[in-house]
């Protein structure tokens, strides 16, 4: 959960998360409405640049964060460039689909700036301040609700599932398949478990002292700027229009 | 199975975000109804999120030796019952989008509706029809649960078919190659799931049987012993 401790720890931690999100949001727009292979690249280096440089997250970290979507993208766009064979399943048959190269190579781009708008989003604002963003845009209270409780507790969960599994390979728990799969049960089952008992705890705890449907939490003080906003929109909004009149790839 | 931020083409990540609306809202008014029964199933159902969010963070021994992550639909479909998962799945695919960088925003809506839509559906028919033909509770949630995941899996290479037609051939090439790469993870994955699932549920029912039936829980009694 790396992401979300430099959610809390970067330099753009007390910038309006409207700021940042409308920036995101913009950015990833431009790639999805892109036809071109070089504008999503553009989204890409212009949030790489405002997350390594402006919100200070170290760049080998964003590196290595981005290179598990970069594994999927790549096996994704696998399944696009081969053809296979018409008639019957021969493995040796599988070739290159020379048609569907630009289609890739366009997916590939739109994916990449997609990934860094999403990173420069997830890495510079925390969980709470999308969730306050989120009920100011109207969403559902009872959902923001859930999802605070939700997050407070992914903590403890994954502390306790991490002690059980180093305890498991300590036993020599995952040596075998069907054992480990054993194991992943008994991991499943006692978290659950420990997920009902602790549901219970938090209900007799929080009735104890009023709970009347909504869980308020003060939010943070934001700097907000016009400047900002301005740049980043103008970014934005700019890399939209490239998007809309650049054209496809020959 | 997620598609990943910025997979989907424009017209199609919004058409899915659009269908997956109503879903969404379906499922939010049947927890509200069972929220208002009985006001523990609230919390119980946003720790049922986190713990469906850890599940997935956690790796599932897999033969082929590619990464499998557990989905958790077709159990959480037969413990919660069909509807609310819709909602669930929306949350644990915002947590996952904001603090993994797995799947993503724009593709949100197509994954509810593969993973919190069509897999809980099928798993839990599947469920409530392996249990009307008197099936063993442990062969019945196998089933749920495998099924669950390949409806998922099936309705993901549909999505990506539709928004990747091959220039000849079209949309069933496409699906025909999309479920062949992607079945090299997701018939493992489904197989190992379902095997968790009745441990899981083996362990429960031996360890503490009344979490699984309380009221507000879609099972009853007779049905967890195997």
């Amino acid at each position: 959960m790396q992401i979300d401790r430099f959610a809390y720890l970067n330099r753009w931690r007390r910038r309006h998360p409207a700021e940042k999100a409308g920036i995101a949001i913009l950015c990833l727009l431009a790639c999805l409405l892109s036809r071109s292979v070089m504008v999503p690249l553009l989204a890409a280096f212009f949030m790489g640049l405002l997350t390594v440089v402006g919100a200070r997250i170290p760049w080998r970290t964003y590196w290595r964060l981005l290179l598990v979507p970069l594994g999927f993208l790549l096996f994704g766009s696998l399944a696009i460039l081969i053809d296979l064979p018409a008639n019957g399943f021969d493995i040796r048959e599988i070739r290159l689909a020379t048609g569907n190269v630009p289609v890739a190579a366009l997916l590939v781009s739109r994916s990449f700036g997609a990934v860094c708008s999403l990173l420069f989003l997830a890495l510079t604002t925390p969980m709470t301040d999308i969730l306050t963003l989120l009920r100011r845009c109207g969403f559902p209270a009872l959902l923001l609700e859930l999802m605070l409780l939700a997050y407070r507790q992914i903590f403890l969960l994954l502390d306790t599932a991490a002690r059980i599994r180093q305890a498991q390979e300590a036993r020599l728990g995952y040596l075998s398949w069907f054992g480990g799969l054993r194991s992943f049960g008994l991991l499943g089952a006692a978290l659950l478990r420990q997920t009902f008992q602790q549901s219970r705890q938090l209900h007799l705890a929080l009735q104890s002292r009023g709970y009347r449907d909504d869980i308020r939490v003060l939010s943070p003080e934001f700097t907000f700027s016009l400047w900002a906003l301005a740049a980043g929109g103008g970014a934005g909004l700019s890399l939209i229009v490239l998007a809309l009149i650049a054209p496809a790839w020959p | 199975m997620h598609i990943m931020e910025g997979f989907l083409p424009v017209e199609h990540a919004l058409a899915w975000s659009v269908a997956a609306v109503p879903c969404v809202a379906v499922g939010l008014n049947s927890i509200r109804k069972s929220v208002r029964r009985d006001p523990e199933a609230k919390l119980l159902l946003g720790l049922a999120t986190a713990f469906t969010f850890v599940l997935t963070a956690l790796k599932l021994p897999s033969v082929t030796g590619s990464s499998s992550h557990p989905t958790g639909t077709g159990f959480g479909a037969v413990l919660f019952g069909p509807l609310a998962m819709a909602p669930i799945a929306f949350m644990v695919l915002l947590f996952q989008a904001l603090l993994l960088a797995h799947g993503g925003l724009t593709t949100l809506g197509a994954n509810v509706i593969s993973l919190g839509v069509a897999g809980p559906l099928a798993g839990y028919a599947l469920f409530r029809l392996g249990r009307m033909l008197c099936l063993p509770g442990g062969l019945s949630l196998f089933l749920a649960v495998a099924v669950a995941d390949l409806a998922t899996y099936l309705v993901t290479a549909c999505q990506l078919a539709l928004a990747f037609p091959e220039p000849q051939g079209g949309f069933l090439a496409a699906l025909v190659k999309f479920l062949g790469v992607f079945s090299l993870t997701q018939l493992p994955l489904a197989v190992g799931e379902g095997i968790v699932a009745v441990l899981v549920f083996r362990a429960l029912a031996k360890h503490s049987l009344g979490d699984l039936t309380k009221p507000g829980r879609s099972l009853k009694s007779g049905e967890v012993a195997s």
